[in-house]
């Protein structure tokens, strides 16, 4: 059975995976995507602690799902936002919306 | 075995965060997401977190990955391959990410490394109450209740009760009996229904027992009845399998704990989609 390093250190590729991502990729979807893997790697942490150090207990998991909730309407939210910026800017490479710069 | 199968999940989630992160095409990308969200509901399986794996197929799978499909077919240009889709930070982002998971991996070995292997599940429990009758006394009775595991090591040491059949000086109709501290750091405590008053330990009356620990903040994690059938019974053990599967626990703390903050992200939820519609309106 993986101990829980194990679960916690694929959270960690996970979260890091995605900070790459979300520095990298110059589409928004993408880096909506990317946070929704950091989210990932989050609630792997919450399930895994809530896992090992309390197994009776299992108020990690309801805040997983209250992440779950929250990652629902952030990436509804975002991509709304993502819809708007495509109408205006026709296109979402988010290194040329730079309206808010002066 | 279930460390093969961890290793297995674990590399198809990386391999595929990695094509998340770096393909070109992010409809593929987004296809290689839901790849990684079903694997992550493995891991949850695995870590004996049932709803939330089903929750996990559900809503990532099931609802945000196909918003992002839509909003990916919705900007058209975006997909074709020909467009660079990173920007020059590639190099520093991978130097800060890489920083960020040696700090993490680094911080986690010193940290949680001297864990030690899995507590006991509860959902694989058995209790096991066994009553008898002292000789000495005509009505003082002999509790002892056990919790063992699926396969029949107790993990819990036995704690005994010692009940007697007067009725107790509060009108509680439950009255907790005997709490001792057990050497794996759990309180086994039981609970005796005293519904008839003055007429204990007929024949064919139920008896009610309560076993919980304190880990579960003085959540019952179970309820045993015991009939008894015989007076003249020296000894009976009862057996029944703790009903605690998961989404009955996480319903019963999202019910009872965590109402407030179930209520407040309902409200939330509700106002981010009414404001993803705004936004996303025609004539805004």
């Amino acid at each position: 059975m993986p101990g829980l390093t194990h679960f916690l250190i694929l959270a960690a590729i996970l979260f890091s995976l995605g900070i790459f991502g979300l520095i990298t990729r110059r589409n928004a979807v993408g880096v909506l995507m990317s946070i929704e893997l950091m989210f990932n790697a989050v609630n792997i942490n919450f399930v895994a602690f809530s896992r090992y150090l309390t197994p009776q207990y299992l108020s990690g998991q309801v805040f997983s799902i209250f992440i779950i909730t929250i990652a629902a309407a952030e990436a509804a939210v975002g991509l709304a936002i993502v819809m708007l910026i495509y109408r205006n800017f026709r296109g979402i490479e988010v290194d040329k919306i730079d309206y808010m710069k002066w | 075995m279930n460390l093969l199968l961890f290793y297995i999940l674990a590399a198809i989630i990386v391999v595929s965060a990695i094509l998340v992160v770096t393909l070109r095409n992010v409809f593929h990308s987004a296809l290689f997401l839901v790849m990684a969200f079903f694997m992550v509901a493995g891991i949850y399986l695995m870590l004996n977190a049932e709803f939330l794996a089903a929750v996990q197929v559900l809503i990532y799978v099931g609802a945000i990955t196909i918003l992002m499909l839509f909003a990916i077919m919705l900007t058209h240009k975006i997909q074709s391959s020909s467009i660079k889709q990173t920007n020059q930070k590639v190099i520093p982002a991978a130097i800060i990410s890489l920083l960020f998971l040696a700090l993490a991996i680094f911080t986690i070995t010193r940290s949680f490394g001297d864990i030690p292997t899995e507590k006991p599940n509860a959902g694989a429990w058995t209790a096991s109450i066994s009553v008898k009758k002292l000789p000495s006394h005509d009505k003082i009775w002999n509790w002892t209740a056990v919790l063992e595991d699926k396969a029949g090591k107790n993990y819990i040491a036995s704690s005994n009760l010692g009940l007697s059949p007067e009725v107790p000086a509060n009108d509680d109709m439950v009255q907790p009996w005997a709490e001792r501290k057990q050497p794996s750091g759990y309180i086994l405590s039981a609970k005796a229904d005293y519904s008839t008053r003055n007429t204990l330990y007929k024949e064919g009356q139920t008896i009610y027992l309560k076993i919980w620990s304190q880990d579960v903040d003085y959540q019952s994690i179970t309820d045993a009845s015991w009939i008894i059938t015989n007076i003249n019974d020296t000894s009976q053990v009862v057996k029944t399998k703790l009903s605690n599967s998961n989404p009955d626990q996480i319903g019963q703390l999202l019910m009872s704990q965590f109402v407030l903050p179930f209520e407040v992200v309902s409200v939330l939820l509700l106002m981010a989609l009414v404001g993803a519609i705004i936004i996303s309106r025609k004539d805004s």
